[in-house]
């Protein structure tokens, strides 16, 4: 692993557990003890991460063995995801399903006709008949379906 | 007692209770194995229906919907590293070890059997020791809770051996977070939108630390779960568990019986605490506790007998002094307070053969839970060869709406899916996940009984002293912190003295 790659980490911990210690000042002295104990003490054990990371020497990553195009494939399994979220809750949750397992699986390199019609159908049909009929919760409906 | 054990068994047998044990094992499967769907949610949902059972009827109805749950949370954690209940989050630690090896049918075997093992110790806690361990969580106040649940989150240390400092930091992470929401004193912290006013509801996060950073690594290596552990499914597997693993277990399913048992019992500690109090001591008196977290088949056995263990012994405060210690045993409750039965002292005497016929009906339970487990192990473990092109879609999309289910609330579902990248990303740091997961299940129960603690006793502090329990689990804590320290710098100087 790289040196910046083992400092970012810590220092991202760090931003943020800074950021919720600033909050828990206004909090009434009682209350805030437990979080500003947990965070002081979370901030000492990330510092000695940073430091131990940044004297490290750069180290070869020995055991890396992901597949070309890996990475890429999981950020946009993210980045489908938060679109999925985001639409899902305006177009409706189920018609979203279906196009959502359909272009992750082509995403992710699916390229049987049979799983790729199938399968987004049956998984949006078994969560609709086990969420909406036999637990009667109601998924976003949006504007279609 | 005899006769009236005889007479319980009759009743139990009954053929009307014998179909609603059966669909209570099978509904209780279905949503234990589905991340995001609880015991309680599906003991809630089928309370309404109780009504119109005879009470011994559907009292055996719910408690077999809630062991077989708890049992049935293991089968994601073993297949996928998902716990489908807080309670599996131990069992996922060697479960999906074993899996990528292509033990999945051993580790579902090993599971399924520590389970009813477990089922069967509580169920005899039930039936012999409910007045003395009744007596005992009277026993346990503010600061015995505290110094407990201190010992239970030592655990971590055990957890995270060979990297204390990135579990520690996993282990505050946890904390941090379930100081979100409501502080002891009823003030509230860190709720950025009154969706969070409650907290995290620990589903959720669940959902979010295991499934994705789990989905994200599949997609990543492109393979199925046991090719990215560089194994095969083995078929060639023994129909029940190894008669080796018998052996060399006992000791693991007694101890992890009277662990599961003694914790279920204490109010608010539960299945998920006793699963890794005794994960942490099966590891302690193993010959081979490296093996631990790398496929140990006696981790899963210790997980799943004492989370099941706990399930029922948690009855016992409920059912003898009418005090649940959990969701679960109030939904019980509710169902023998709609049939008109009062929980407390007088229930064995007024209500014998009813108690009875529950307690006997728990062994029948267990049995059929044990049949569909092993019956099913081997086919379950066929998703681990699924690819993960067809694997991830499905698995994302149950995760979401999982989480939906949890509060039906939208919100669940982005912070679900937000600390699936954060997990992700500690994930990338190294950090582990297990001990992030203990911190957020006891951080609420350590703030409240140090708070409680603080207001007994900050005035004569001397005074703990003379509480003995306390004693016993502060000096535990103790040296469950100084002998992993102690045994790492005996071994770091054998080490130079070998290189010298």
């Amino acid at each position: 692993m790289s040196r910046v790659k083992r400092v970012i980490g810590p220092i991202v911990i760090i931003v943020c557990i800074v950021g919720l210690f600033w909050e828990s000042l206004s909090f009434e002295p009682r209350d805030g003890l437990w979080p500003q104990g947990i965070i002081a003490a979370l901030f000492l054990l990330c510092l000695s991460l940073l430091i131990r990371g940044a004297k490290q020497e750069n180290v070869e990553e020995e055991t890396d063995e992901t597949p070309s195009g890996g990475r890429g494939k999981v950020w946009s399994a993210i980045a489908l995801t938060v679109a999925y979220l985001f639409v899902s809750e305006w177009a409706g949750y189920y018609i979203t399903t279906v196009f959502f397992i359909f272009t992750l699986l082509l995403v992710l390199g699916e390229r049987s006709r049979v799983i790729l019609s199938a399968l987004p159908i049956l998984t949006t049909l078994a969560i609709y008949a086990v969420f909406f009929l036999f637990l009667r919760i109601p998924l976003p409906s949006g504007i279609f379906f | 007692m005899l006769a009236l054990m005889l007479s319980g068994l009759a009743s139990a047998v009954h053929v009307g209770n014998l179909l609603a044990m059966f669909l209570g094992v099978l509904v209780g499967m279905v949503f234990g194995s589905v991340p995001g769907l609880t015991a309680a949610a599906a003991m809630t949902i089928l309370l309404p229906l109780t009504f119109v059972f005879p009470a011994e009827m559907g009292v055996l109805f719910l408690l077999g919907i809630w062991n077989a749950a708890v049992y049935a949370g293991s089968i994601p954690a073993i297949v996928l590293n998902i716990p489908g209940t807080a309670a599996s989050a131990a069992t996922s630690l060697d479960g999906h070890e074993m899996a990528k090896q292509g033990k999945a049918t051993r580790a579902l075997r090993a599971s399924i059997f520590g389970s009813t093992v477990g089922a069967f110790a509580s169920a005899l806690t039930l039936l012999f020791l409910s007045p003395p361990l009744a007596k005992l969580s009277l026993m346990f106040g503010p600061a015995e809770m505290f110094s407990f649940t201190l010992f239970g989150l030592l655990i971590i240390v055990t957890l995270s051996a060979g990297t204390l400092v990135k579990g520690l930091i996993a282990g505050l992470l946890g904390l941090l977070i379930s100081a979100i929401g409501f502080a002891p004193s009823g003030s509230i912290r860190f709720a950025f939108t009154p969706d969070l006013v409650d907290g995290f509801p620990i589903i959720v996060l669940l959902i979010g630390l295991f499934t994705f950073p789990e989905v994200f690594s599949l997609i990543r290596e492109q393979k199925s779960v046991v090719d990215a552990g560089s194994g095969a499914l083995l078929t060639e597997d023994s129909f029940l568990l190894k008669l080796k693993d018998w052996g060399k277990n006992a000791g693991n399913f007694i101890r992890s019986s009277i662990i599961g048992s003694i914790v279920g019992v204490l109010p608010g500690a539960g299945p998920t605490i006793a699963g890794f109090i005794s994960y942490n001591e099966a590891k302690r008196a193993s010959r081979n506790p490296q093996n631990f977290g790398k496929g140990e088949v006696a981790g899963v056995i210790a997980s799943d007998t004492a989370n099941n263990a706990a399930v029922l012994s948690s009855l016992v405060p409920a059912l003898t002094l009418g005090i649940p210690g959990s969701v679960d045993a109030v939904i019980i409750l509710a169902a023998l307070t709609m049939h008109g039965i009062l929980p407390g002292p007088m229930l064995f005497q007024q209500n014998a053969l009813l108690v009875y016929t529950v307690f006997m009906g728990v062994f029948v339970c267990n049995i059929m839970m044990l049949a569909v487990g092993v019956l099913s192990a081997r086919h379950i473990a066929q998703l681990t060869r699924f690819r993960s092109s067809v694997l991830a879609p499905l698995i994302i999309v149950f995760a979401l709406v999982g989480s939906f289910a949890v509060r039906n609330s939208w919100f669940d579902v982005f912070s679900a899916f937000g600390i699936g990248l954060m997990g992700y990303g500690l994930r990338q740091m190294g950090i582990p996940l297990a001990p992030m997961v203990l911190g957020v299940i006891l951080g609420p129960i350590l703030e409240r009984n140090l708070y409680q603690m603080i207001v007994l006793f900050g005035e004569r502090p001397l005074d703990l002293f003379k509480l003995p329990i306390f004693l016993i689990f502060m000096a535990l804590s103790i040296l469950s912190v100084a002998m992993p320290i102690m045994r790492s710098v005996k071994d770091a100087k054998r080490d130079r003295r070998l290189s010298h």
